[in-house]
């Protein structure tokens, strides 16, 4: 299923659902580098329906964060599931960016600094 | 069998009672009747009107009857006539039957013959139509088969094909726009389009929202669409109930029972005025779908076209289907050969001997999917002023050729750095800018341990997963939790060491995802908590040859009969 789109108060709400691999992950880079070149850089990813993700998936958020990171702009998790908490966690993703259990905590930490 | 349309008879003689007597018979018989008093009056009234029969005297003031018959026979070879005689014209009659006239009947005549003579006479001219017509439907349809056949014979190439085959298709039917779709294993794929976007094709769907490219592509059956009086669309599903309406109706169409398709943006409705959906069928399979939409007037007020459409398609399709097996067969030609080069690129990267070093009882092994993973692993040596061997375990993001090629770059730089870098934590700081750099989008696990001597391990953790280690003591398993940040997220990432005490008896072991994310036939996945049961469950007095093709062992077998996915990778070290 492709991701759904959304803006609240100047972030806009990325939802994915299903698995995160390779094919998802290509296909919504390119979505998301054009919403980041269009300004749009401060981005919650909202992960609370998504089973799985690949090392592709991962990569997603890591390029997300650089790219929204090198324009001042910010990336948040929301609500990710136990298994890929785990995977976020060794790969200490949550040094970089924030990851948060609620919307209006997501919302805040992306608005931050703004 | 009655024909539909009244047939008309030119009756010519100069007697007045003749004519108004074969008029009246003629039309109590149910024909529409003319008359003419002379061969030029005949001949007038052959120029504008048409007729099916001339029945006409032999001798008339103004010409015989065989000039007259010459003269009918000059403006249409094929209409019949019918010559009547007196007794003292026989001789005329018979040259005129030579010179084509179709029969003669003496004066005075019996009913009987002069009905079953017209009869005759028209049911002829009837047939000799019917095949004239037939005739030049066949040479159109062996045309089409000729070219068409040309074209098959030539071209392998797919689009080629395809490209060819519309052009013709959109000749036949006198129409502008049209497109080609072909079946894959779900749904469909625009191939070629002429006058549309590709991204606009899905022009109708069906009561419920379905698509009508997705039903018709699904069942492989022609369909015609057609724009009512009335601004909605009606639909055909069959395309020989399209052909019999068509045929039946005579260029009116009748709307037959069936769903009705709605056109998904009305704004457009002006423009579309029909669409004619033709399969492309071999005996095994709907290989494609053809669309025409708005068929020109003539096109459409001829029942034929719709035949000659399913002409081209059932003559093509097994041609098209070989054009896109052949396509099929190189892709993954050229896949198997990727593969194969990934491959040998990985095992060429990866140390071709296990090292010996001190104290560590040391067994590694990469298992590739078939589709290489981008794991490796490598063993460094020791250096010449006391700095230690180490070994390093890694997972590039990604698969085949790409993968490999950074997982070159990677064994490449880490060599480099190891040369004149002291500590783990300095070369994978090292690594990490430089894959930040490089790959800006690719996250990269990595695991460095230096391997001291004293049973001590000094190991960086770069976002890899944690390692086991089962105590020679007591036999429990325990993780090495601590890590660092994975590699290519921020270039100035700090990496810290841990250090390891191990003791004599104890076991380490280092691995990739490729194994805990291992799944079984029925779903399952390998897991952690199986590992950890593994190691649990080793003998101390194991080697790590023997335990690591053991844990080999145990992954084959319960990932039997599902396809590896990933590189399954691990290092185990047993501690002397």
């Amino acid at each position: 299923m492709e991701p759904v789109i959304r803006e609240v108060d100047g972030v806009t709400i990325i939802e994915f659902s299903g698995e995160l691999k390779a094919r998802e992950s290509q296909a919504a880079k390119d979505q998301l580098l054009a919403l980041i070149a269009a300004g749009k850089t401060r981005l919650v990813f909202n992960l609370a329906a998504v089973g799985f993700m690949s090392s592709a998936g991962l990569g997603l958020l890591g390029v997300t964060h650089k790219q929204v990171a090198a324009q001042g702009g910010k990336l948040v998790l929301l609500k990710p599931q136990e298994k890929i908490r785990e995977v976020i966690s060794i790969a200490r993703l949550q040094d970089v960016l924030t990851v948060a259990d609620d919307e209006t905590a997501a919302l805040a930490a992306a608005r931050a600094g703004a | 069998m009655m024909p539909a349309v009244t047939e008309r008879v030119l009756v010519v003689d100069d007697e007045i009672g003749i004519r108004d007597m074969l008029a009246l018979t003629l039309r109590r018989y149910g024909y529409a009747v003319a008359t003419a008093d002379s061969a030029a009056t005949a001949l007038d009234q052959l120029q504008t009107a048409a007729y099916n029969l001339v029945l006409s005297d032999i001798q008339m003031p103004d010409s015989n009857g065989l000039e007259l018959l010459a003269r009918i026979k000059a403006i249409d070879s094929d209409l019949p006539v019918v010559i009547m005689t007196a007794f003292s014209s026989v001789d005329i009659a018979i040259e005129a039957l030579n010179r084509g006239a179709f029969a003669y009947i003496n004066k005075p005549f019996k009913t009987e013959e002069l009905r079953s003579t017209v009869r005759n006479a028209l049911d002829k001219y009837r047939i000799v139509r019917d095949n004239r017509k037939l005739l030049a439907r066949l040479e159109t349809s062996h045309h089409i088969l000729q070219q068409v056949g040309l074209m098959i014979r030539s071209l392998t190439d797919l689009e080629q094909l395809l490209t060819v085959l519309l052009e013709q298709m959109l000749f036949i039917s006198g129409a502008e726009v049209g497109a080609i779709i072909l079946k894959e294993e779900t749904g469909y794929s625009v191939r070629t389009t002429f006058g549309i976007p590709p991204t606009h094709l899905d022009l109708f769907q069906l009561p419920g929202g379905e698509s009508l490219l997705d039903r018709l592509i699904a069942d492989g059956r022609p369909g015609v669409v057609m724009r009512m009086p009335d601004g909605g669309y009606r639909f055909t599903p069959s395309g020989q109930e399209a052909l019999d309406t068509f045929i039946a109706a005579a260029g009116v169409v009748a709307a037959a029972p069936g769903a009705q398709p709605v056109l998904r943006n009305p704004q457009i409705r002006a423009e579309v005025g029909n669409a004619v959906y033709i399969p492309f069928k071999t005996a095994e399979r709907t290989v494609g779908l053809a669309m025409i939409c708005n068929t020109s007037d003539r096109a459409s007020e001829t029942p034929a076209f719709i035949a000659d459409l399913l002409l081209v398609t059932n003559y093509s399709a097994l041609a098209l289907e070989r054009a896109r097996l052949f396509t099929v067969a190189l892709e993954k030609e050229k896949l198997d050969h990727e593969l194969r080069l990934a491959q040998e690129i990985q095992r060429k990267l990866l140390p071709a001997a296990l090292p010996a070093i001190p104290g560590y009882d040391i067994y590694a092994v990469c298992r590739p999917a078939r589709l290489v993973g981008g794991d490796y692993f490598d063993f460094l040596p020791a250096g010449e002023s006391g700095r230690s061997p180490a070994l390093l375990i890694t997972d590039v993001q990604g698969k085949g050729i790409p993968a490999a090629l950074v997982m070159a770059q990677v064994a490449a730089a880490v060599r480099a750095y190891h040369e004149y870098l002291d500590s783990p934590a300095a070369i994978v700081a090292r690594l990490n800018r430089f894959m930040s750099e490089t790959h800006d989008d690719m996250l990269q696990p990595f695991l460095m341990a230096a391997l001291d001597p004293g049973r001590r391990l000094r190991l960086v953790n770069a976002g890899h997963l944690h390692p086991l280690v089962r105590s020679g003591r007591d036999g429990r398993v325990r993780a090495l939790e601590r890590n660092n940040m994975i590699l290519g997220l921020d270039p100035d990432a700090v990496y810290r060491e841990q250090e390891i005490m191990l003791a004599a008896g104890d076991l380490v072991l280092f691995y990739t995802d490729g194994v805990t994310d291992l799944h079984s036939d029925g779903g399952a996945e390998f897991g952690r908590e199986r590992l950890i049961d593994f190691m649990e469950s080793r003998r101390p007095e194991h080697t790590a040859a023997e335990i690591g093709r053991e844990l080999l062992a145990t992954l084959t077998r319960f990932g039997q009969g599902v396809e590896q996915f990933d590189d399954i990778t691990f290092i185990l070290l047993r501690i002397a």
